[in-house]
């Protein structure tokens, strides 16, 4: 029996069909996923289910009853709740009044928050969740703020739970929990629908599996029927193979490394510590790691805007110690930096302009800018890196979607020809499609002979494209493993911290 | 020690518009709403309470004016600054121009006086002598003898902070302040708490301006707040957001006002000493500035 039964749904943003004529059920006591690449437009159709936003076109029906939502209250007094993929969740404030939030006990004026905290945690003992009410959200780790979330849902007795990409923010180890939580869930009766596009997820979790592309519905299948492959053909409309088969590592000379490098923070706190690193031509290492364990540090480091407080750089045979973002890119670094819009794009900018930022000099006849040249490189990079919805090369680069101004960053750095390529991130929030291309490029470049270093918290990526994995806990590189020799549990145990190996249990925490 | 009493008699005095801008300001505060206006709210409602005091000579009718305009000018504050999401400061600053600018004008125009307004007929605040208090010495010293306004300042503390803290408002309020996604997301009324975040800021202004201008001068003088806006977000930040903490440092501003007020007799030119309140202020500011810092390094390393 359905829940949910959205006909012909239609949402237009002004001229842009965001969502065209989609008509989808969602039975009772079921987990389906909800797949596409990055605006494909899954969550404009969940934000409509959670009242965020309203149809242009169609209806959407409850149990039945055809529904309107103005305001995610409505929805949830209807029963839908949504965890969003960040967290609405107040930091100062306790789990159980971020719970209740909005629907305070009170004794006449007084919040009752013994009474509170008491039915939160009855709540979540109910449900068999880890977790204390009486913690203060700013204190406890990204996955028990995750709990927190779902528990303020089920205490509101939502019995439809929309997750939006909710294992983004996890390490593998809390993924694989999250997923048995949700189908614990399910088993008593709850609707469970998650946004995603990690296809393992969906198959280790999903009933059925809708999938969208470009604001249409290509189709609802069965989990059992289908394998990853197909549901990634369905997403792209084609097909997409991210394991590769790389030719061996021809390790050339080192050209870069790390001795016991440390670096500290502006209040003293060492951000790095010990660090032992190095990159030979020909080869992808790739640094591994939840979050904020010192990888953006690194990737500083890297690109000359921190300096290093103990220990020394060596590239190609010379000591380096210059904090000079231009000097070192002159040296042969390529960069792709973790956050697209802070250290790599200027958001304001055209598209042309972004793509010779940093080489302008370059580009120069007589200190002005050579329009005809600087057009017909970025025509040419536009078109050799598949760079879509780039007609206009005067239009601003922040008009583009993930995928594609992550492609411009590539272009303009690989273009450079640089003989150590770092990379921070390089497909986050970039669609399947793109990711494939990115990754070619990659190991293209390894084949070249360039060293590469790939910092990524998707372990798939750093298990598909590394020949050797660095594992970052902390600041420091708690594992060195040859890709070859290790699989996907030893490397998320390193990035929890525990070196299973050394058989030396650091403790189970998360920085935050 | 008569000396010493009474200057903690002053300081109680000089507080009170101090603490009730600050503890007004509290609310806009931690709804994330930096209310700049606080000194025009105050300036508006100390000028419209001597106007009406002049004109009818009935003090509870000049309080209900003086705290109207205060409130007049929350909604301007709030329309502009919050459903028209202009830049705070920009339209705080034209408040307190506006104020500035307007009180002097309808001073000079209508009643014909320039900088002051002083009148017999302006009927002021009476001061309270409370015969329990009056027997008690040294308590009595300091605590008798204060308008009304300066007793009804100590029961908004207590009544701010249990709100703050202990009612479903303090914390939407709270909410709203800190992360509006997660107010949003449980579909509180974000810009309505904003809206009254300023308007209880508003009220309490309403009450300080009066004090102000009818509790010891019963008169009006042009830009007779003195910045005590901007001395009450001082008070806040210092007070980091907290009731208590916000009403500390209005009693530390408060002294220093007293102490500039007890020193004007001492033979240094009055404007040096009329430093004192302000000099005191940013070294408060600096020192707090200082300790945050080390706060965060601490919890940073934590």
């Amino acid at each position: 029996m359905s829940v949910i039964e959205v006909q012909e749904v239609t949402k237009r943003f002004g001229d842009f069909t965001a969502i065209d004529q989609i008509t989808l059920d969602f039975a009772e006591g079921e987990i389906h996923a909800i797949c596409g690449e990055n605006g494909a437009g899954k969550s404009t159709f969940m934000n409509m289910l959670f009242g965020l936003l309203q149809p242009t076109e169609g209806q959407i029906l409850l149990h039945g009853k055809p529904v309107d939502f103005h305001s995610p209250k409505e929805a949830i007094h209807s029963g839908i709740g949504m965890v969003h993929q960040h967290f609405k969740l107040v930091p100062s404030l306790t789990v159980f009044e971020n719970v209740l939030l909005g629907e305070e006990m009170t004794q006449s004026l007084k919040i009752d928050r013994q009474r509170e905290k008491e039915s939160v945690q009855a709540t979540i003992d109910n449900f068999g969740f880890d977790l204390d009410a009486g913690d203060k959200i700013e204190a406890i780790s990204v996955g028990a703020q995750q709990r927190a979330e779902i528990i303020k849902m089920l205490h509101r007795n939502v019995d439809i739970l929309i997750l939006d990409e909710p294992t983004a923010v996890l390490t593998p180890q809390e993924t694989d929990e999250l997923l048995d939580k949700l189908i614990e869930l399910k088993n008593l009766g709850k609707t469970i629908i998650i946004i995603t596009h990690k296809l393992d997820e969906v198959k280790k979790c999903a009933d059925r599996v809708t999938v969208i592309r470009r604001g249409k519905k290509i189709g609802t299948v069965y989990n059992q029927d289908v394998t990853e492959k197909d549901i990634s053909r369905m997403m792209v409309g084609r097909d997409v193979s991210l394991d590769f088969d790389k030719k061996p590592c021809t390790c050339g000379d080192l050209v870069l490394q790390l001795n016991n490098v440390t670096a500290t923070s502006k209040l003293g706190k060492k951000v790095l510590e010990g660090i032992d690193l190095e990159v030979k031509q020909g080869e992808i290492v790739g640094i591994a790691g939840i979050e904020g364990n010192g990888q953006a540090e690194l990737m500083e480091l890297f690109s000359g805007t921190r300096k290093l407080t103990d220990g020394e750089m060596i590239y190609k045979g010379k000591k380096i110690n210059c904090c000079d973002p231009a000097a070192l890119r002159k040296m042969g670094f390529g960069l792709v930096p973790e956050d697209r819009y802070r250290d790599a794009l200027n958001a304001t900018m055209s598209i042309w302009e972004n793509m010779i930022a940093g080489r302008h000099k370059d580009y120069c006849k007589l200190c002005f800018f050579d329009d005809k040249v600087i057009r017909q490189v970025t025509k040419e990079l536009i078109e050799e890196y598949d760079i879509r919805n780039c007609d206009n090369i005067d239009a601003l680069v922040s008009t583009l979607s993930g995928g594609n101004a992550q492609k411009i960053i590539m272009a303009r750095e690989i273009s450079c020809n640089p003989d150590i390529m770092i990379m921070s991130q390089p497909t986050r929030g970039v669609d399947i499609g793109s990711i494939e291309f990115i990754h070619q490029r990659i190991i293209q470049l390894r084949d070249e002979g360039k060293a590469v270093i790939v910092i990524s918290s998707e372990l798939t990526e750093i298990m598909n494209l590394s020949d050797r994995i660095y594992v970052m806990h902390k600041g420091k590189i708690v594992g060195e493993r040859e890709t070859s020799q290790t699989n996907k549990e030893d490397i998320g145990l390193l990035m929890a911290g525990i070196n299973h190996q050394a058989n030396r249990e650091v403790a189970f925490s998360y920085g935050t | 020690m008569e000396q010493l009493l009474s200057i903690l008699h002053t300081t109680l005095r000089m507080t009170t518009p101090i603490a009730l801008a600050a503890l007004g300001g509290l609310y806009a505060h931690r709804a994330g709403v930096l209310n700049v206006a606080l000194e025009g709210m105050m300036l508006a409602s100390a000028f419209f309470g001597v106007i009406t005091s002049f004109a009818t000579g009935n003090i509870f009718l000049a309080l209900f004016v003086g705290i109207l305009a205060s409130v007049v000018l929350g909604f301007v504050f709030s329309f502009f600054g919050i459903t028209l999401k202009g830049n705070l400061t920009i339209v705080g600053l034209a408040i307190n121009t506006l104020v500035a600018g307007a009180s002097s004008f309808i001073l000079q125009v209508v009643f014909g006086q320039r900088g002051t307004f002083a009148n017999q007929k302006i009927v002021g605040l009476k001061e309270l002598d409370i015969p329990i208090l009056r027997n008690i010495p040294i308590l009595g010293d300091i605590f008798n003898k204060h308008t009304p306004i300066v007793y009804l300042s100590l029961l908004v503390l207590v009544v701010v902070h249990f709100i703050l803290y202990h009612t479903k408002l303090g914390v939407y309020i709270r909410t709203v302040g800190e992360k509006e996604d997660a107010a949003v997301s449980v579909g509180l009324p974000v810009n309505k708490l904003r809206y009254i975040s300023v308007l209880i800021g508003s009220v309490l202004c309403g009450l300080a301006g009066i004090n102000i201008a009818l509790e010891n001068v019963t008169m009006f003088v042009e830009n007779m707040t003195g910045g005590r806006g901007f001395i009450a977000l001082a008070a806040i930040y210092s007070g980091r957001g907290t009731a208590i903490g916000t009403y500390v440092f209005s009693l530390l501003f408060g002294f220093a006002d007293a102490m500039q007020i007890r020193m004007q007799n001492i033979k240094i030119p009055g404007a040096f000493i009329q430093m004192i309140p302000y000099l005191s202020i940013i070294v408060v500011l600096s020192v707090i500035g200082l300790l945050n810092k080390r706060s965060r390094r601490v919890s940073d390393d934590v």
